[in-house]
Formats: C-alpha cells, sequence, structure tokens
C-alpha cells in the first residue's frame, strides 16, 4: 500500500460518504498502522485496539451519510480513536478522569535501538534520555508523539489532544527546552562546576 | 538559508526540512542541510546536538506497526459485518414479521416517515466483493481477465490450472506465500489445484471461502447473480461462508464445535450458498460431463512419440505456453497413456522419463532437460 497524500485522502472521504466500499476498505487499510501505533500508547492489550478500530469504521460506515468534511482526515480519525480508545480504558478500569489517562511510552515491545548507534557512550546517552522522557508529563510525551513520530502540525495535535493551537506550540517548545538543559546540559554544568570550583580553591590560595 | 546559522538546538528540532532530514532521510533536505554545514562548520557542534536530541526522541517513542495479515483480517471482519448490515435490510416490501419485530425497537421512527421501504442500499454483487479483496490486499497481486468467447486457462505460480469461462477474472499472487495459496475470483472457472498438504489452496468468491488440498472443481460466481455454487470433480472441498473463516482463521483457540460451519463436498457433489437467505444447500451435481474443462476427452495416447510433439499437444491441449529447446528434446520418445492425471501429474511423468526438469515462470511453463 503505498502512502495516500492528503488529497487522495480527501478523495477516500468523498468517496466513502457517497456509499463506495472499495474507497471505504482502502481508508481503513492505509490508515491502521498509524492510527494502532498510536492508539497502543494508551493500551498494550492489542486485543482492545483492534477492536476499537474495527468499531470505529463500522461507525464510520454506518454513518456515512451524515459525515462532516473534516480538513484533515488523519487527525479526525485519530481523534475518533483517541475517545474511543479512552472511553474503554475509563469504563475498564473504572477511572474517574480522562486527564489521568497515562500516555505511557513503555510499551512491551520497547527497546533503544538507536539510528547511529555507535559506542557505549553513546547507550549511555539514550539511556538518560530514556530517564529525562519519563519524568516529563503524559501530554508532553503524547505532544512528541504526535509531532515527531506521526508528522503532525500544531493545528491537528491540538485539535487531536482537545487544546488550543498556541498551547501546544508552547507546551512543545518548552518540553524542547527542558530536554536540552538536561541532557546537554548536565554534560556542560558538570564543566563549569569544575571550572567555578578551580577559581575558587585559587582564589583561597591567593588569599591565605 | 542565513536564518539558520543562529538557530538554537530546539529551533533546529521544531524546522520541518531539519526533520525531514534527521529523521526521514528526504533527498532534498539531505543535499541542503550537508552543503550548509560546509559553508557554516561552526554550527556543528549546536547541528550535532540538535540531530542526536531528535533521534532519541524519536525512536523512544517509536513502535513497530502491526503484521499485514492483522489489517487484511480486520479490514475483511468489518467488510464482512458491512456486508450482514446491507443483506439485513430488505430490497423490497417483502419483509419477514419476525424479523421485522426483531429491529422494530432501533427503527420505529423510520417506520413512521416511511424511510424504511426506501432501500437506496444497493447490496453488494459478486464484483464488489472482489474488488474490495484485491484493491485492499497488502501484496502484488496478478489479474487474468478472459474477455474472449471460450475458455481460457491461466497457469498459477504452483502449477495449478484455472480455467475461466467468459467474463471471468481470477486474481493472485506473483508467488504463493508461505503457508498458504489465495487467490480471487469473480464469474466462473474450473479449477485443477496441484496437492500439497502444507498450503492449503483458498478461493474467495463472492463472500464464500473454497478450501482445498489439491482437486478439481467448478466456482460459479457471477456478477449479475446472488448465488454462488461449487461442484466437485475430484478429491474433497470445503466451502465456507467467509465472514465464518474469517473468524476461523483468528480464532484464539480451537474449537471442536466450530467444524459445523463448514461444507464439506465429493466429487459428484455440489453447494449453492444463496446470498440472501444466508444459506449453503448441498446436492448432487446435474451433470458430470458439465465439470469438465474444453476439450471433453483428456485421454492421451502415446507410442513412440517425439516429447517435442508430446509437449506442443499439451500446449494445445490446456492452451498454456510450454518453451522448451526444439533441437533436444526432439530426439526423445515417449510412451505413455494420459487418462485423469492433471497438467502437473503429466509433467511429472514426462520428466521422470527422460532426464528434465520444468519450471513455472510467470504463466508459462519452462522446459530444460536433455534425453537420456
Amino acid at each position: 500500500m503505498h502512502p495516500y497524500t492528503e488529497n487522495e485522502l480527501h478523495d477516500l472521504w468523498q468517496r466513502l460518504r457517497q456509499g463506495d466500499v472499495q474507497s471505504f476498505a482502502a481508508l481503513m487499510t492505509s490508515q491502521y498502522n498509524a492510527m494502532y501505533k498510536y492508539a497502543v500508547k494508551f493500551s498494550p492489550e492489542s486485543d482492545i485496539i483492534r477492536d476499537g478500530i474495527q468499531d470505529l469504521f463500522l461507525d464510520l460506515w454506518e454513518k456515512r451519510a451524515t459525515l462532516s468534511d473534516p480538513k484533515s482526515i488523519k487527525p479526525y480519525l485519530f481523534l475518533a480513536l483517541r475517545n474511543k480508545i479512552l472511553k474503554t480504558i475509563v469504563h475498564q478500569n473504572r477511572i474517574v478522569s480522562l486527564d489521568n489517562i497515562l500516555f505511557d511510552f513503555k510499551d512491551p515491545n520497547f527497546n533503544i535501538e538507536q539510528k547511529h548507534i555507535a559506542d557505549q557512550t553513546d547507550t549511555d546517552k539514550s539511556r538518560r534520555l530514556q530517564k529525562l522522557m519519563t519524568q516529563l508529563t503524559d501530554r508532553q510525551r503524547e505532544i512528541l508523539y504526535l509531532r515527531f513520530n506521526q508528522n503532525l502540525n500544531n493545528e491537528a495535535i491540538a485539535d487531536i489532544m482537545g487544546v488550543n493551537k498556541q498551547s501546544v506550540a508552547n507546551l512543545l517548545h518548552r518540553t524542547l527546552v527542558e530536554l536540552k538543559e538536561k541532557w546537554v546540559g548536565s554534560l556542560t554544568s558538570l564543566i563549569f562546576t569544575l571550572f567555578t570550583c578551580q577559581i575558587f580553591f585559587l582564589k583561597i590560595l591567593s588569599i591565605s | 538559508m542565513e536564518k539558520y546559522h543562529l538557530y538554537t538546538v530546539e529551533e533546529l528540532i521544531l524546522d520541518e526540512s531539519f526533520v525531514d532530514w534527521v529523521i526521514h532521510n528526504d533527498p532534498t533536505a539531505t543535499i541542503f542541510w550537508e552543503q550548509w554545514l560546509t559553508e557554516y562548520p561552526q554550527r556543528h557542534p549546536t547541528v550535532e546536538q540538535a540531530q542526536q536530541l531528535l533521534l532519541g526522541i524519536y525512536n523512544l517513542q517509536n513502535t513497530e506497526g502491526v503484521p499485514a495479515e492483522w489489517i487484511q483480517a480486520d479490514v475483511s471482519k468489518v467488510l464482512s459485518k458491512i456486508q450482514t448490515i446491507a443483506e439485513d435490510s430488505p430490497t423490497s416490501l417483502r419483509i419477514s414479521w419476525r424479523r421485522w419485530l426483531a429491529v422494530a425497537a432501533s427503527i420505529a421512527l423510520l417506520v413512521t416517515a416511511g424511510i424504511w421501504f426506501f432501500n437506496t442500499e444497493k447490496p453488494s454483487t459478486a464484483m464488489d466483493a472482489y474488488q474490495a479483496l484485491v484493491q485492499t490486499n497488502t501484496i502484488q497481486l496478478v489479474e487474468k481477465k478472459n474477455d474472449l468467447d471460450e475458455t481460457a486457462s491461466v497457469l498459477l505460480p504452483d502449477g495449478s490450472v484455472v480455467y475461466l469461462e467468459k467474463g471471468a477474472r481470477v486474481s493472485y499472487p506473483a508467488a504463493f506465500q508461505k503457508d498458504n495459496r489465495t487467490v480471487y475470483l469473480v464469474g466462473e472457472a474450473f479449477f485443477e489445484v496441484v496437492k500439497d498438504a502444507k498450503k492449503p489452496f483458498l478461493v474467495y468468491a463472492n463472500a464464500t471461502v473454497t478450501k482445498v488440498l489439491g482437486t478439481s472443481f467448478r466456482i460459479r460466481a457471477k456478477d449479475e447473480s446472488n448465488d454462488v455454487m461449487v461442484s466437485v470433480k475430484t478429491g474433497k472441498v470445503m466451502v465456507y461462508k467467509q465472514k465464518d473463516f474469517d473468524l476461523l482463521k483468528n480464532a484464539r483457540n480451537t474449537e471442536g464445535g466450530k467444524e459445523s460451519k463448514v461444507v464439506l463436498l465429493i466429487p459428484n457433489q455440489q453447494a449453492v450458498l444463496n446470498k440472501t437467505s444466508e444459506t449453503i444447500k448441498k446436492t448432487l451435481v446435474d451433470n458430470p460431463i458439465a465439470l469438465a474443462p474444453q476439450p471433453a476427452s483428456q485421454v492421451m495416447n502415446f507410442d513412440d512419440v517425439p516429447i517435442a510433439k508430446v509437449l506442443r499437444s499439451l500446449q494445445k491441449m490446456y492452451g498454456i505456453d510450454i518453451v522448451f529447446d526444439e533441437e533436444t528434446l526432439n530426439k526423445c520418445p515417449f510412451t505413455g497413456t494420459f487418462e485423469e492425471e492433471n497438467l502437473n501429474e503429466r509433467l511429472d511423468v514426462i520428466c521422470h522419463s527422460i532426464q528434465a526438469r520444468y519450471e513455472i515462470v510467470e504463466g508459462q511453463i519452462v522446459f530444460t532437460g536433455v534425453c537420456k
């Protein structure tokens, strides 16, 4: 399956609204992987995710005559799936607030396999980054995921997460600065500390 | 571009072109950034930090996709459910009262408005079912269509032969997968399937699935018709409704009780699936001769005939191209009689008698060998 462009997706969507089974099947097949990879962050249980995706598309088909024409198809599907999965989880676990749902990036298939991993220093660095990512909030991790792993722009992310576009931009920027300072900064702050110690020490020597 | 030389690490990571380069290895972006780095080598440390941080963030949250079988299975499940919904809505005013009562609660308003009787639902046809499966298939398929007035034969990658009637179409992968041989049919065709116990042969035709290991049978799944018919010439054939088959395929535990969902046919039996009533009826074939593909007689008698001539006779009988070296094979004589054997079996006998091998390449048989 080749990845569809935005225009091609819109075409499929229009034909789906008119009751074209093939376009419907093509839409589901082409979006399945991305939707699954996103939804699995909320719950590692593949059955829940698969059922959720099937129910979602079945709903789409049944309501095809009354479907709206979204600006962008992928975020529309992501939002619908997010709501569906969270509802299922809440129903299962009886968690009270939807805001408490974990966007947990430690899924069972997780392993640190960097693209350019070279040696032990790289492994240490990525382990340090992993620790830093654990310390982020769920919303921060979700924003990073939607932006860099799913290639969505701020507007789409805002629609999916139910916040406004500016909040997304701000949180994204703040998160990256925070990660940069704590990850890269830990090296430089060490050097800085040694440097100031040295100066301080010399000062003490010169005084005495 | 000049703006980048003042960019901080986070500003680089937020730049679309930078991400295209680092994560997606986009060729245009790569050329730009590598060039840019040669012009601004002092920015190398910042760029490297941005690269590493971005890749780290990406990799830590990157997960594998799902197996293609999941996608195909789940899409099929939804398509089957859609068909069920379509079948449940009547196309005429003749509604079974029992069924109507069962859904009355949810459609009460529609009935009052009179919308119920104007069913705009087009029941999906054999062609719809075929297209839906073929176009959503994740493997590349080859399609053969018979536009001629006579039956046309198609050679499948495993040596099985499909005789397509006029207007019929069959789609199949260029090479069969590891654990099954799946083909899709619309129209009418006769199948001669090579035996392979390890790889069941599956034909998807208009909401039915026919499963065999190695036999010959006919399937009629015409676009104009609401029925699917399967009749058996040799061997054993199992016929399922597609949605039952999909459920079985994905069953997490095998339950013995599920066997009742399949219809088993032996030679001279046939099954008819009626899509409206959703039942499969088993009967005997009316006319055993109708099962045989053209030509009617498959008996071949050879007495000291050069192999080349034998191969040309086979080519003529099956309508399949056989490629071989005239020179070397013209000298070997062959003696033997073929009656009920299928194409594969006949080729095996021929190969055995001289030291030859054959291969199936893109719908043709290629013969290599010399005379013993």
